[in-house]
């Protein structure tokens, strides 16, 4: 039997959003949360099953499914996962489950947050399963738009300043995108837009057209990761969206930047990434300083967790910029690592702020306090904090030791800026739990109301996920291995035939 | 195999017993289940368990002394393969033994010290998961393991000393020790990954091979080497990085005994044990351990002669004494450094288990009297010894041990140190500044013990305060025990040559002018005032701990805070106005054009009308040009 699992993957959540809204207007909350619930349990699933039956000796794309959509446009029905793409949509399926559970108690607009909430889901699930760049293209924009309602409908005081920013912003990257696309499209000649296609053309592609399209694709995928200097729009975003959009924003979504870089640029174009590695290094550790020096000064706990996650988003940068082997698999280590870490910083974020209303680190204090704080949620902060800082056992450390392992022989510099990054985080961290943690309680605050148990069912499911990649990180390297490998050595071929061609 | 190999080949289990003691305290400390002292329970019995464990190993690692490993994979990604390894040899059993024998009365005494604790089950948690770790890098035998245990001490440690999180005195000194500490551990994390990438492993073992026959340029040895060194450097609260330790005491006394005697501040030696080897492939670097020993064992010293805080004099020679232990390791004796931590690790447990008994006295008096004053103020005290004889005996026993008295533990090791910095030819400043701190040693521990013990009571409170229960008082005596002996048992194990009879002879000579100078100013109070007038500069530099703390303050964490608050400003006003810029840019344009969109057709072709037409003009001008 042959069942087209990813299929079923990408659009269980569409048609969970179209039934949900098809749904009659009287229903309650209740009703819509528990249908997104089980389609998104539905779909976790699914990509459990899908990684139980997943070969990990195979790089090749596995659960392949190909057929021709529109073929006057060269546009192809094809998606797979591979070693790369795979912890990704783990980390997607789960993400939605948990950030569904975290906005339990919403009851604005139920059925159409839910119903945004699941084509989001179609859409990042489409987008990392893609194998061909239209259909990419198509998911990557199907997500922009429930995003930006999510975040205009049901954000903060600024959320419409927020959301046409967050909007304005993504569609500029769709724009460098699509120009890229479309060159390569025509460029190639290939009447293709499949990835394995162009990646193979039959005559290479001139040098300077692949820089030239490196470059437009690192702009594109570099509003989303966000870099140093595109990434204004992403502490704003945070800021208003709500905790649950938060969660996946920083969670899910800011893959697609890195996941982009590496398998639309890097993989395609890989003379010129052998040519840029050193731009990217040298993003990359700006993006890490620069962004935790700027988490330095934030008073709001959320924007701070913003910038923090703009900062360790630099070492996935440095992990792609090294083109090796170890720095590859760090890269796509961090990836989930930062997933998990930074979208449980934000659930706590948002813990805090349900319960104290506030987010401001000069209004809160004391928050240890057994009787009047949230120890709870303290607890957990210590625990992501540290995490967050690279603390060994849990997965940041893994991630971060493989980048920089992989990163010190080619950009030892750059290496090392990173690494001074982890001081900063904890700087910046440090502050956080000792404004908002440590001290006594301010007579503003009063007694906070204990959180429900059930809240803190999604921070324990990360806790776990960040201790026990951190305990067994072979667990992760072992799926992104074989594909991670075969990267490389592509990458390794490239530079042996442009070392051949320079020395004739 | 019989039953003590056995014991060795699960002595695994010992860091372990803690963790699971820590584990088991999570229901209590977070608060999901009510009660107060079965995590206490838990972690006496886990930690028994695991010093009974550890004994019985020992004994067999010395009836066969063949190392034992235990390996297993842990990171297999790209050309980084490293193992989760361990090594049982009788030097890691016997330390094993020392920390969980340490931890144990640490935490029968905290039983009574911590009686009246609402946090009691968080703090045997933290406590039992500093043990678990120190345990862990003890016994590791791969630099990551050692690595990872040593980060997962430094959260432990800012979590217990900042245990009481409503004092902001406490929060602050919580997060300096984890600062401090970290900016040696980022450029020991950069070490090991510059070691990796040449070495190619991270196994002890592998790399003691591998410094044998590694050739490495002089310059880059010496970086790498230092990188390596600035971690013990920062967990050892070596100078310049030894201002979190006087503060850390902001935590529960117990705590800081542990801290002080067999955790943390010894991971740092201990690693420089581990790596020496590869230390030692720059002699330069190997000068700049022994130099950094000796200014930090003498400034300590200084700094601890003007102190009146009864922890923080102890906080202080605890840094001390760890510059002998570098001092030892910088001319390339790792034996005598580790000698003189084992024995360290005895009377400093004793010594600030004994302040903490002071403190807790003065504590209860100062609540029968409903005074405020100062219990740590050794100012305040004065007489103890008739009120607590326990306390002041094993107190006496401590300061005896650590001024290095014939023939307490104190001054084999001290001796083991100061004979192998004799020994060393190029060391000679090290070794003249070793002696001069044993007599500054002698001085200040003596003074203490005067201001503390002896002569008339200054405050109603010191008049008033009653021995300790006897389940803070016990371990005390217990530890008095190897106070005094260890230093047999040490000499077994560790002393490689005899001892000198003239560094005994003029270490000795040192104490004795130490104990004679406090001796004439605290109990003969010979009148110095105008010692003290020539001197007050200096005295008062070395109260203010000669400014470094301040220094530090003014410029690397404000300066750090100023270049935080420039980049947010930047990136507010510069980066995102920028982008605002352009937003308000197309904004104010369509302001402006929309009212061309007025609807009117008459309007629309009037525009189309006048395009054209000039449009027509422009080109009939230009072909009149041609």
């Amino acid at each position: 039997m042959n069942i087209p699992w990813i299929t079923a993957l990408v659009f269980l959540p569409a048609f969970g959003a179209i039934g949900l809204a098809l749904l009659p207007k009287g229903e309650d909350y209740k009703f819509a949360r528990l249908w997104s619930l089980i389609v998104s349990l539905g779909t976790l699933f699914i990509s459990l099953g899908i990684a139980f039956q997943f070969n990990l000796s195979d790089p090749a794309p596995q659960f392949r499914e190909s057929r021709p959509w529109i073929q006057q446009l060269g546009l192809n029905y094809s998606v797979s996962v591979d070693g790369i793409s795979l912890p990704l949509v783990l980390l997607t399926t789960l993400l939605v489950v948990l950030s569904i559970i975290t906005s339990w108690e919403q009851q604005k607009r139920p059925r159409m947050y839910y119903s945004m909430v699941l084509l989001l889901t179609c859409g990042v699930l489409g987008a990392f399963v893609s194998e061909d760049l239209l259909l990419f293209f198509l998911f990557y924009e199907l997500e922009l738009i429930p995003l930006y309602f999510l975040i205009a409908i049901w954000g903060g005081v600024r959320r419409e300043y927020a959301g046409t920013k967050f909007l304005l912003y993504t569609v500029l990257s769709s724009v460098f995108l699509l120009v890229a696309f479309l060159s390569a499209y025509f460029v190639s000649g290939l009447n293709t837009f499949d990835i394995h296609a162009l990646a193979n053309p039959a005559t290479p592609y001139p040098i300077a057209f692949q820089i030239f399209m490196l470059v437009l694709i690192t702009l594109g995928f570099g509003i989303k990761i966000p870099l140093v200097p595109l990434h204004t729009w992403l502490p704003d975003a945070h800021v208003e969206a709500p905790t649950a959009v938060s969660v996946l924003l920083a969670g899910v979504l800011l893959k697609l930047g890195t996941y982009g870089i590496l398998r639309f640029g890097v993989s395609i174009f890989p003379q010129a990434a052998l040519d840029l590695s050193w731009l990217l290094a040298a993003l990359a550790a700006i993006n890490v300083v620069y962004a935790s020096l700027a988490a330095l000064a934030q008073t709001d706990m959320k924007k701070m967790i913003a910038y923090s996650s703009i900062a360790h988003m630099g070492y996935v940068i440095l992990g792609v910029a090294t083109l090796g082997e170890t720095g590859l698999q760090g890269a796509v280590f961090q990836m989930i690592s930062h997933g998990v870490i930074s979208a449980l910083l934000f659930m706590l974020v948002g813990l805090v702020y349900e319960q104290a209303k506030t987010r401001d680190l000069d209004k809160l204090g004391g928050l240890f306090d057994r009787q009047k704080g949230l120890p709870l949620v303290g607890a957990f902060m210590v625990a992501a904090a540290m995490a967050n800082a690279g603390l060994p056992g849990m997965s940041g450390f893994v991630a971060e030791f493989l980048v920089f392992k992989g990163g010190y022989t080619q950009f030892p510099i750059a290496t090392a800026l990173c690494i001074f990054g982890t001081v900063l985080t904890a700087v910046y961290l440090l502050v956080l739990l000792q404004k908002a943690f440590f001290g006594s309680s301010p007579k503003a605050l009063g007694i906070l109301p204990k959180p429900n148990v059930f809240a803190y069912f999604p921070a324990t499911v990360l806790a776990f996920c960040m201790v026990g990649l951190g305990l067994f990180p072979n667990l992760m390297t072992d799926i992104s291995a074989a594909s991670v490998t075969a990267l490389a050595k592509q990458m390794q071929t490239q530079q042996t035939v442009a070392q051949t061609i320079q020395t004739r | 195999m019989n039953n003590a190999d056995q014991l060795v080949h699960f002595a695994w289990l010992v860091p372990l017993y803690g963790a699971l003691a820590a584990l088991l305290s999570l229901p209590w400390a977070l608060g999901l289940v009510k009660g107060q002292k079965p995590p206490a329970y838990a972690g006496l019995v886990l930690i028994g368990l695991g010093f009974i464990h550890s004994l019985f190993a020992l004994v067999g690692t010395i009836q066969n002394p063949e190392p034992v490993t235990l390996s297993l994979r842990w990171l297999t990604a790209g050309d980084v393969a490293l193992d989760f390894s361990l090594l049982f040899t009788p030097l890691t059993v016997g330390m094993l033994s020392l920390v969980t024998g340490v931890s144990f009365l640490v935490q029968v005494y905290s039983l009574g010290y911590m009686r009246d604790e609402p946090g009691l089950p968080r703090y045997y948690g933290l406590l039992n998961f500093f043990t678990a770790a120190m345990l862990g890098l003890v016994v590791s035998n791969n630099l990551i393991v050692t690595y990872g245990c040593w980060e997962l001490m430094g959260l432990c440690s800012y979590l217990l000393v900042g245990f009481w999180f409503a004092k902001p005195s406490a929060s602050a000194a919580a997060r300096k020790a984890f600062m401090t500490t970290r900016v040696g551990d980022f450029l020991l994390l950069i070490g090991i990954v510059v070691l990796y990438v040449n070495a190619g492993t991270l196994d002890f073992t592998a790399l003691g091979a591998w410094a044998e026959e590694a050739q490495l340029a002089p310059g880059f040895a010496t970086l790498l080497t230092l990188l390596l060194f600035a971690g013990p450097v920062g967990k050892s609260a070596q100078f310049p990085l030894h201002v979190w330790l006087p503060d850390a005491m902001e935590g529960p006394t117990p705590v800081s005994a542990l801290i002080h005697a067999a955790t943390m501040v010894a991971a740092g030696v201990f690693l420089v044990v581990k790596l020496e080897p590869v230390i030692a492939l720059s002699p330069l670097t190997m000068g700049v351990i022994a130099w950094t020993g000796a200014i930090t064992a003498l400034g300590a010293a200084l700094i601890a002669t003007v102190q009146n805080d009864i922890k923080r004099v102890l906080a202080y020679s605890t840094i001390s004494q760890l510059g002998y232990m570098f001092m030892a390791l910088g001319v390339g004796h790792p034996e005598a450094a580790v000698f003189h931590l084992f024995t360290h690790a005895f009377f400093k447990a004793m010594l600030f288990l004994g302040s903490g008994s002071v403190i807790h006295g003065m504590h209860e008096a100062e609540h029968t009297t409903h005074g405020h004053l100062d219990c740590q103020d050794m100012q305040n005290m004065g007489g103890l010894f008739q009120k607590m004889p326990v306390t002041g005996l094993t107190f006496g026993v401590g300061v005896l041990s650590i001024a290095g008295v014939f023939p307490l533990a104190g001054f084999w090791s001290k001796d083991s140190v100061l004979h192998a910095l004799s020994e060393s030819p190029s060391s000679l400043g090290v070794y003249s500044i070793a002696l001069i701190t044993a007599a500054l040693t002698a001085f200040y521990m003596s003074r203490q013990f005067l201001l503390t013990f002896t002569g008339k009571a200054r405050t109603p409170e010191a008049g008033m305060v009653h021995e300790s229960p006897m389940v803070m008082s016990l371990p005390l005596v217990i530890l008095m025990v190897p106070s005094v002996l260890a230093g047999y048992l040490g000499n077994l194990w560790f002393a490689k040559e005899e001892l000198a009879l003239s560094v005994a002879a003029l270490s000795t000579g040192a104490v004795v002018i130490g104990f004679t100078a406090s001796f004439l100013l605290y109990v003969m109070n010979l009148p110095v005032i105008g010692l003290q007038r020539t001197f007050a500069p200096v005295l008062q530099a070395l109260e203010n701990r000669l400014y470094i703390d301040e220094l530090y303050e003014r410029t690397v964490v404000s300066g750090l805070a100023g270049i935080g608050v420039t980049v947010a400003w930047f990136d507010k006003n510069l980066v995102d106005g920028f982008v605002n810029l352009v937003s308000a840019f197309f904004l104010a344009g369509s302001q402006i054009f929309k009212y061309v969109e007025t609807g009117k057709t008459q309007f629309y072709l009037l525009i189309v009308i006048t395009s054209v037409v000039t449009l027509g003009f422009i080109v009939s001008l230009s072909m009149a040009g041609t």
